[in-house]
């Protein structure tokens, strides 16, 4: 009880000192936390944004489909496999596609198109395809029609009801050709699939290319975003390895995983260089209270008080210190973090459009995890708990009669 | 009835070119109840004998008895505990605990020797009634005057129930008025309760109030009445 009492008013004897330093805690914890959310927030906008407007959380192929790109490559959907995706724990529903490349042509253009064979609800439910329409109407499930990607329309200069020819190769080297009245245009956020997207509903997909009961993958949506992986595991067991394979988005996308790596180092640099100057500035104030007291601590000793005693109450005074600052900082980071958790920041000009360019929506949310509230409180009390090793060696060193004299 | 016995006590200096014999041999006994006064010109040892005797600093040769224990050969932490428990301290200055009030001061050492709450209470009250602070409970040192400083320090020296108090010029930062004060207070809870005083003064006003005087020349006691 001494311990406590003492060391608290310890802290204002200089209430000056002790604020200034409690204050660079606070600034350095509450600047820490908003910067970290909204780092952690633009990756899961980003990861959210991939996820959902095309990949999935992950994907089930023939194996090798992936790196081979190819219709030859695809997969014949059967009861059994379906049955092992049904009975896998952790998912969220699915998507099943069946993609290849073609020629789309309408009056004197034509392009190089991806032709992406959807089933149009489930198709919906993981990427929201309804919300991209622009013109014209969604699929139904067996429609004989065609969904167009905006750019693409453009330049092919088609619109509603116009019939849009499609040539390419099919299944094993079937040849395909077909003719899909459009019945609506979809915007897409990145210009590359903006610019060669065409969505057919699954059957007129099969039919076209000669390619029954195919797929050439599906895409899975999860329960819980934060264990995708884990579900992802479950079904790669339940899956022959030599037929099929399981990838996660960051398997398939490894430069994205990439490019957030790097730039949460960065900021991580940046957290490391703004704890070390509160690290010093703790360590300082750690000193003087030290250099200045050396009289008291000797006379303390002097009269009977044990230097375990003495350590504690100086540990308890830093304890204190970093503490008032910890939690002033993290209460004051709470407020802004959840709204802006809640109300991303709307970006717009230039940093908007390359945003959009890239695929992403133009927000800035802020991340709302305990998970990361706590890791940046520890690393400070982590500094602090190094900053205690002074006082603890200093009075261990201690020298009643020189300190006495001083 | 011996509360402490010093004999051949010896302690130097190396710090500069020529060793400084602080302590020269000293043989001395101390018995309950005395009020010694321990005086010499300055460098003489008075401040290195009684740090010796506090068990603050260690001897080169010699031992130093308080009662039956030889506190020379104690490990520190338990040295400190037998400070604890058997000397009270009266410093030049910087006697107190900043943060804590003239109450919680005398409180604070029968709290480290695990005295009750009430019994710490009434004594700390009883105390400073009796050094004339008992109107200054809760007031923090530095809202005191040298000389109730002083006092207050008397009074926490003698919450522990010490064998004995050590007080090295404890009247050296006061006026005369204070000092004399200070020296009255010491002088009745001599009589009245047999605590056994030894401090250190240039102050012939204290020596005159003293039972015995020990006098100390280059470390080595040349006269002892
Ligand atoms: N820590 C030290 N290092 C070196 N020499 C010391 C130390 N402490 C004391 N001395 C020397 O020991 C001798 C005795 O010093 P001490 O402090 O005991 O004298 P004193 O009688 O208390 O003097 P004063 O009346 O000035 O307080 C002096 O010559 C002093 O210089
Ligand atoms: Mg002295």
């Amino acid at each position: 009880m001494d311990v406590i009492l003492i060391a608290w008013r310890n802290l204002w004897r200089n209430k000056r000192r002790t604020l200034i330093t409690a204050t660079s805690v606070f600034f350095a914890i509450w600047f820490a936390l908003i910067m970290r959310a909204f780092q952690l927030g633009s990756y899961d906008l980003m990861v959210n944004n991939i996820v959902h407007s095309y990949s999935g959380y992950f994907q089930v192929h023939a194996r090798g489909y992936w790196d081979h790109k190819l219709l030859d490559n695809g997969f014949i959907y059967n009861v059994k496999l379906k049955n092992a995706l049904d009975s896998s724990a952790g998912t969220y529903g699915y998507a099943l596609r069946l993609e290849s490349f073609a020629l789309a042509s309408y009056g004197l253009q034509t392009r190089g198109v991806m032709v992406d064979g959807i089933d149009p609800v489930a198709e919906n439910r993981l990427t929201s395809l309804k919300k991209k329409l622009v013109n014209g109407r969604y699929l139904d499930p067996f429609d004989s029609g065609a969904l167009v990607s905006h750019r693409l329309a453009t330049h092919l200069k088609i619109h509603i009801d116009d019939t849009l020819v499609i040539i390419g190769q099919g299944y094993h080297g079937y040849s395909a050709a077909g003719v899909f009245p459009v019945r609506g245009i979809v915007n897409f956020p990145s210009p590359n699939l903006d610019g060669r997207l065409v969505l057919i509903s699954l059957s007129a997909a099969r039919n076209l290319f000669s390619a029954d009961s195919m797929l050439t993958s599906i895409a899975f949506n999860v329960k819980d975003p934060d264990s995708y992986n884990k579900a992802a595991i479950q079904l790669r067991d339940r899956l022959d390895p030599g037929n099929y394979e399981v990838l996660t988005w960051d398997e398939m996308m490894p430069d994205v995983v990439q490019q957030i790596r790097a730039d949460s180092v960065s900021g991580l640099i940046m957290l490391g260089i703004l704890y070390m100057i509160v690290g010093f500035g703790i360590f300082g104030t750690m000193l003087m209270m030290l250099n200045e007291r050396s009289r008291e601590f000797g006379m303390m000793v002097a009269i009977g008080v044990q230097k375990s005693k003495l350590t504690l109450i100086m540990l308890a005074e830093i304890l204190f210190l970093g503490l008032l600052g910890i939690v002033a900082g993290v209460v004051a980071a709470i407020p802004p973090i959840y709204y802006f958790y809640i109300h991303p920041i709307t970006l717009t000009g230039k940093m908007a459009d390359s945003m959009i360019h890239m695929g992403f929506e133009p927000l800035m949310p802020a991340a709302w995890r305990v998970s990361y509230f706590i890791a940046q409180s520890s690393v400070v009390l982590a500094i602090i708990c190094i900053v205690m090793l002074l006082p603890v060696l200093k009075i261990r060193k201690l020298e009643v009669i020189n300190a006495l004299q001083h | 009835m011996n509360i402490i016995s010093i004999e051949e006590l010896r302690k130097s200096y190396h710090d500069s070119e020529v060793a400084v014999h602080a302590l020269n041999g000293i043989n001395l006994i101390i018995e309950k109840g005395e009020f010694t006064a321990i005086v010499g010109s300055s460098g003489s040892g008075k401040t290195t004998l009684l740090n010796m005797i506090g068990g603050l600093d260690s001897p080169d040769s010699g031992c130093i008895r308080i009662g039956d224990v030889d506190i020379t050969s104690m490990k520190s932490h338990k040295l400190i505990d037998f400070r604890l428990r058997n000397i009270g301290f009266v410093f030049q200055s910087f006697n107190l605990i900043p943060v804590l009030t003239a109450f919680e001061n005398v409180e604070f050492i029968m709290n480290l020797q695990g005295v009750k709450k009430e019994e710490r209470r009434k004594r700390s009250t009883e105390l400073l009634d009796a050094v004339g602070l008992g109107k200054r409970l809760h007031s923090r040192p530095s809202k005191l005057s040298g000389g109730q400083q002083q006092r207050v320090a008397v009074a926490r020296a003698l919450a522990s129930h010490p064998r004995f108090i050590l007080a090295d010029e404890p009247t050296a930062n006061l006026d005369s008025v204070s000092a004399r004060n200070l020296l009255e207070i010491m002088d009745k809870l001599n009589q009245d309760e047999q605590i056994t005083y030894i401090f250190s003064t240039h102050d012939q006003r204290v020596v005159n109030k003293a039972h015995r005087v020990i006098v100390l020349e280059d470390g080595m006691v040349v006269r002892d009445e």
